[in-house]
């Protein structure tokens, strides 16, 4: 079986999902009946976590969406004072948006898109929860929170979750789950959780049937955009999931939907709650902008499955 | 795009659609892909306020140049091309001062008491010197790619990005890989 082993290459290229379909299926069969080809996947796969891990706390630092976006719009409008960028209608936005998702779809096939992304998504709450738990430690009212940890939170498109909200609602956000999921920073840990999650993966699921209506008055500002995006994405990811979808990687898509929805709901709250913080306002298009990368990234999938 | 999308698409009223048409696609583009600029840009410049900068400086060059950027899957390559060149411009005009600042934050490290990022506890903080200096230790072309490789890109984009032969971006990740595991030992003692 000698002159047919691996070379680390091929293995870095089916560990990053970089192989076409035909090629994977070799390299699986191979690494199947060979020990030594084996053992050299275990080591890239250990150090391209470890790569990961080294990374994730860069890649866990904000991004100060609102303030970029700010600044943009200024400099477009000074550049260009006839043209309104940042008071464009929020129609025109929304059409944006789907334009936008939709044209995710074209993408280049990235098979392992939906393992970054999932880590991602995990790693990027890490900050998030932090901070928000920091808040909530200092409004003393993590004794309410406890109380949240054992409800499981179905996973569900963000629309209803947000709508469904009452603002007026003082309920602290459920943080200690997410902290947990957040504490797996490495994906070869994170695996244990998927059992737990994935019975969160059952529940029935209403995908995009209430789009956020535009006359919802408790919208906050910009929230229009990645509501209607989000139900519309959503609406084309869950159609297919099931058909296309491996079991281990919609597990895998489910959890992290829940843990985005988790932190939707909760940096909402807060954002909800101190309107004029900027860096609560950050932290929920954070969520949000999460959730468009994570469906973005199930949605390509979907689409080389379907191939 | 699929029969379904074009539907959803369609549903949104026209009336609603009021941006000229050279603005559509700036918007999503931002929306899409600021977080991997100002990212890639913040690890090169290794500061936020000129990783800001170089963000803004990325997508104003991409609202003047709409008409003749790639549309499709590969704007994300041309905005991290263009976000690498400006960055390496900036940490050019930056050169003395960033000289002088490293200075000062080699000499507050060693004082234990680096505050680039004070919002940063400091075992995070150290981790992310420990990563960025390690990549630093890394040749390029296979740092580029080891940069770009924890950005989500694909090989294809990557290849596009740095100008090199898609077939290499393999070899290169491999090789990188393994030097930075081996640099990063050294440099933070894992």
């Amino acid at each position: 079986m000698r002159e047919f082993c691996l070379t680390e290459e091929v293995i870095q290229q089916f560990v990053d999902g970089e192989l076409s379909d035909e090629k994977t299926e070799q390299v699986a069969s191979h690494l199947a009946g060979c020990n030594e080809c084996a053992e050299l996947l275990d080591r890239v796969e250990q150090e391209s976590a470890f790569l990961a891990e080294a990374f994730a706390p860069e890649m866990s630092l904000p991004v100060p969406t609102v303030a970029l976006r700010e600044r943009l719009d200024a400099a477009i409008a000074a550049m260009e004072p006839r043209r309104q960028v940042a008071t464009e209608s929020a129609g025109a936005r929304a059409r944006n948006w789907f334009s936008s998702l939709f044209a995710s779809f074209s993408l280049s096939p990235r098979t392992g898109a939906l393992g970054f992304a999932s880590l991602f998504v995990i790693l990027t709450f890490a900050a998030i929860f932090a901070v928000i738990q920091l808040r909530q430690n200092k409004e003393a009212q993590t004794a309410l929170a406890d109380n949240k940890v054992t409800q499981p939170k179905p996973a569900q498109p963000v629309a209803p979750t947000v709508k469904d909200n009452n603002p007026d609602e003082v309920t602290p956000a459920p943080v200690p789950a997410p902290s947990e999921e957040v504490a797996k920073y490495n994906p070869a840990t994170r695996r244990p959780a998927s059992k737990r999650q994935a019975a969160k993966a059952e529940s029935p699921e209403t995908p995009g049937a209430s789009e956020p209506k535009t006359t919802e008055p408790r919208l906050l500002p910009g929230e229009e955009g990645y509501l209607e995006a989000i139900a519309s994405l959503t609406t084309v990811v869950e159609a297919n999931k099931n058909e296309v979808l491996k079991p281990t990687v919609r597990v895998d898509y489910e959890r992290n939907l829940a843990v985005v929805d988790q932190a939707i709901a909760s940096t909402r709250q807060q954002a909800k709650r101190n309107p004029n913080d900027r860096d609560a306002m950050e932290f929920m298009y954070t969520a949000y902008q999460n959730k468009i990368d994570l469906l973005s990234a199930v949605a390509d999938q979907t689409r080389i499955a379907a191939r | 795009m699929s029969e379904r999308a074009r539907a959803l698409l369609d549903s949104v009223p026209n009336e609603m659609e009021t941006t000229a048409a050279a603005g559509l696609g700036f918007d999503e583009a931002f929306t899409l892909h600021h977080r991997a600029v100002f990212r890639t840009a913040r690890a090169l410049v290794r500061d936020a306020g000129l990783a800001e900068d170089v963000t803004q400086e990325v997508f104003l060059r991409l609202y003047k140049n709409l008409d003749s950027t790639p549309k499709d899957e590969l704007l994300r390559a041309w905005l991290l091309r263009v976000t690498m060149n400006v960055a390496r411009n900036t940490l050019r005009g930056q050169g003395r001062a960033t000289a002088r600042e490293e200075e000062y934050a080699r000499q507050a490290e060693e004082d234990g008491a680096f505050v680039a990022e004070p919002e940063l506890d400091f075992e995070r903080r150290t981790q992310i010197e420990e990563a960025r200096r390690a990549l630093e230790k890394i040749k390029e072309p296979m740092r580029s790619c080891l940069l770009l490789k924890q950005q989500g890109l694909s090989y294809r984009e990557i290849a596009e990005t740095l100008s090199i032969n898609e077939a290499n971006v393999g070899s290169l990740i491999a090789r990188g890989r393994k030097e930075f595991v081996r640099v990063y030992g050294k440099i933070g003692g894992h």
